[in-house]
């Protein structure tokens, strides 16, 4: 079943002074299915940033469609947006976007503390997830106190505890070490594994190997996509370089 | 041609529109009272009505008073104006200028201030020194005709004052140059901002401070005991209130935060950890809130009271419309009729009668002097207010042509101007104390809003993604700035309560003991100041608000 169609999206910003148009999007065409691991590529200034922006609905597209499970987004008023984002959507950033106000527990329960769940509920969710990222040591912390590995799995604990229908990475490891981004992606292929859907924007190769399929944008549309079927990471791996150098190339024959 | 460091000067100041407008306001406005209290002062004191040498004595003193809270309150504001600044002195040093180069900038926006609140605060003063002189007279009862006049000593006064302070402040300012290293100008403040401990020491400080306070001022018995005590009272009660918001206010956050119910509730939830996180650099400027409005409360009623006061105390005075006081051997004949026929001859030569006459005889103690063993009192009232002043002025003569050892001649209309001229006089300085206090509250209040704007709106941006809708963030914004903004005015109006007492104790030594009357200023000004206070509020509640909102997303 498809979970997320984006449909002929275009995104055009108007420059502050004149009316200088900047297309961002021209035509972005794709569909993630129920417990995909997607990661869309792509060099900086291709779009990728503004295409996850307008999934997680923090920004409009200027035209197109996006159905989140046969649902148009375009059709959520703007008051119900932010609760619309809050029980459906799940973000991870890549500087982590945690508050240094509250402790690591007080972080991760927020969007449930937002939605009004009952207190006992949220000791419910917050157990299994804290113990499956390793964060039972750390719950009374602050965000400025634990090591950029913790802060970013507290963020993915934040992101998951609503129970999403979809986890949208945006650099997840673009702050962290090689070390650390490698535990952190096989994080992430094993709550992928447990059916979780995610899409993932990054520029780093070695952590779209970790996907299931790669998107390749350029020019503001989808140029190519590679699927990992049964292959090993490593040979993933390499065909998405090799994929990447032809796209930098500028060559049109794949 | 204006040299590189004066137009740096002035762009940063200009780039930094929302710190220096109001701060360039705020510095003429001090400046515009001094002067005002200054040439009210010179024009009182030249105009050479009766009574001018107590008012102008009155007006001199809180002349001074004034001046010097003014000082302090300019470096105060300056202060903070240089910690916000911090992070641009660091760009600039990164960019490669020197601290001889910032000390150079530092100095021309000092100078441009001074000379800017100096020229605009005395040709607004000028204006409306005349106004407030009418306003003075009016206070009084005198009519006067306006006569347009910049007294020089005036302006010299308040150029010397402001050129001493505005030099302190620049001294201050460039020691925090120098002493500043650029790579703590750029470090984010974010980082390392550990949550505040929560002190039992100062915690206990506080509370016996604060309760010695209370205990001096409520086991105040007699007036001149409540004098006495007032002003170590007001001590202890500062610095208990500054050691309790430092300290006390976090542990009583860090109570709510342990109550699990009430905390993880979405209002709540923001609220108490935003306040627990910024408490520690937000409870002295809270405190000084408390205490300035403490203060705006304690004058406001006071004088507002005094004045208002002013027939009660005449009545205790003087119980009838004249009073005459006079010494006599013992061995009198009976003084009521001897006083009343001299009394009623007087007034019927000027075609009055007297009435509601009584006297009171009093016997001296230890007295030697054969003429004066008794003192008599003689009180009468009249059937008219008389309309030749000439009564008043031959009134004396009139006794002393009958009674060889007069005492006093006293008339409530005379005492009444007098006592206008000084509870006018205390009333008028008192607005302008009020005045000052309010100006420096209102600045202190708005630095505070926009300053936790810019810290905020990254947690607010970052709360709308997890999905926190703007009607939320408006909504937990309000509440926020309503727990922390009401404490200092909750704090305020517990003070005066407890203070009430030993005020009206001081306020019997002028005679006031009207304690109804004291008890509806104190509560009219508390009214008054939670009306103006909420709508500071709501004005830099949107303030901050339209800070935040620049960062949100769609």
């Amino acid at each position: 079943m498809s979970l997320l169609q984006v449909q002929h999206v275009k995104k055009i910003y108007t420059t502050r002074f004149g009316g200088q148009q900047v297309r961002a999007l021209s035509d972005v065409n794709f569909e993630v299915e129920v417990g995909e691991f997607v990661a869309i590529m792509g060099e900086s200034g291709s779009g990728k940033t503004t295409l996850l922006n307008i999934v997680a609905t923090l920004d409009k597209p200027s035209a197109g469609k996006i159905l989140l499970l046969q649902q148009d987004m375009a059709g959520i008023p703007d008051a119900k947006r932010a609760a619309f984002r809050r029980d459906h959507l799940g973000f991870v950033f890549q500087d982590f976007n945690l508050l240094d106000t509250f402790s690591v527990r007080d972080n991760i329960l927020l969007p449930l503390v937002l939605a009004r769940v009952p207190l006992a509920e949220m000791e419910l969710r917050l157990q299994p997830l804290a113990e499956q990222l390793q964060l039972q040591g750390i719950l009374q912390q602050y965000p400025y106190e634990i090591s950029g590995g913790q802060k970013q799995r507290t963020a993915i604990a934040r992101a998951l505890i609503t129970k999403p229908k979809i986890l949208l990475a945006d650099e997840p490891t673009g702050a962290l070490d090689s070390r650390t981004s490698e535990n952190l992606l096989q994080l992430f292929r094993q709550i992928n594994q447990n059916g979780q859907t995610i899409l993932m924007v990054t520029h780093s190769t070695k952590a779209a190997s970790h996907a299931n399929r790669v998107l390749f944008i350029k020019d503001g549309t989808v140029y190519h996509q590679l699927y990992r079927t049964e292959q090993p990471q490593e040979q993933f791996y390499q065909k998405i370089a090799d994929s990447l150098t032809v796209l930098s190339s500028g060559g049109n024959t794949l | 041609m204006m040299s590189f460091f004066s137009k740096t000067a002035f762009s940063t100041m200009r780039k930094n529109k929302m710190i220096y407008v109001p701060y360039l306001i705020t510095a003429s406005l001090m400046t515009m009272l001094y002067y005002i209290l200054s040439s009210v002062q010179i024009m009182v004191a030249e105009s050479g009505m009766s009574g001018s040498l107590s008012m102008t004595e009155i007006l001199r003193v809180s002349r001074w008073v004034s001046g010097f809270l003014s000082l302090i309150f300019l470096f105060y504001i300056n202060s903070f104006v240089m910690k916000r600044r911090a992070k641009e002195f660091g760009l600039f040093s990164v960019l490669g200028l020197e601290k001889w180069h910032l000390a150079k900038i530092v100095f021309w926006e000092v100078l441009f201030t001074f000379v800017f609140s100096l020229v605009v605060g005395i040709l607004s003063g000028a204006v409306l020194s005349q106004l407030m002189f009418l306003l003075l007279l009016y206070i009084i009862g005198i009519p006067s005709l306006l006569q347009f006049r910049i007294p020089f000593q005036a302006v010299g006064a308040t150029t010397i004052l402001f050129a001493v302070g505005w030099l302190v402040v620049l001294l201050y300012s460039q020691v925090v140059v120098f002493r500043s290293e650029p790579i703590a100008f750029l470090q984010s403040a974010k980082e390392g901002e550990r949550e505040p401990k929560s002190r039992i020491w100062v915690t206990l400080l506080g509370l016996l401070s604060l309760g010695a306070g209370y205990t001096l001022a409520l086991k105040v018995v007699s007036p001149f005991e409540a004098i006495a005590v007032f002003f170590p009272a007001v001590l202890f009660v500062m610095l208990g209130t500054y050691c309790l918001f430092l300290s006390g206010s976090i542990a009583l956050l860090k109570l709510l935060r342990r109550n699990r119910s009430f905390y993880y509730r979405p209002g709540n939830f923001i609220s108490v950890s935003g306040m627990i996180y910024r408490m520690k650099r937000n409870a002295a400027g809270l405190a000084s809130i408390c205490i300035l409005a403490t203060a705006v409360l304690v004058t406001l009623s006071s004088t507002v009271c005094l004045y208002l006061g002013e027939e009660d105390m005449l009545d205790q005075q003087f119980p009838r419309d004249f009073t005459i006081s006079s010494f006599w051997p013992a061995d009198s004949p009976d003084l009521f009729v001897l006083l009343k026929n001299i009394s009623s001859d007087y007034a019927e030569s000027y075609g009055l009668e007297i009435r509601n006459e009584y006297g009171f005889l009093e016997e001296l103690q230890n007295t030697n002097d054969e003429t004066a063993q008794i003192i008599y009192t003689f009180y009468f009232d009249l059937n008219q207010e008389p309309n030749d002043y000439a009564f008043y002025e031959n009134m004396r003569e009139a006794y002393l042509q009958h009674i060889p050892r007069l005492a006093q001649v006293d008339s409530k209309a005379l005492a009444r101007t007098v006592f206008f001229q000084i509870y006018g006089s205390l009333l008028f300085v008192g607005v302008f104390f009020v005045a000052l206090f309010l100006v420096t509250t209102v600045l202190i209040i708005y630095y505070k809003q926009i300053t936790e704007g810019f810290d905020d709106s990254e947690r607010f941006r970052i709360m709308q993604q997890v999905g926190l809708s703007h009607k939320e963030v408006k909504k937990t914004i309000l509440q926020q700035i309503l727990m922390v903004f009401f404490l200092p005015l909750l704090v305020a109006f517990v003070h005066i309560s407890v203070a009430f007492p030993v005020l009206l104790k001081m306020l019997t030594v002028f005679g006031m003991t009207n304690s109804s009357l004291f008890l509806l200023c104190v509560m009219a000004s508390c009214a008054v100041f939670a009306l103006f206070y909420g709508v500071i509020y709501r004005a830099t509640a949107g303030a901050y608000y339209r800070i935040v909102q620049n960062k949100q997303v769609a």
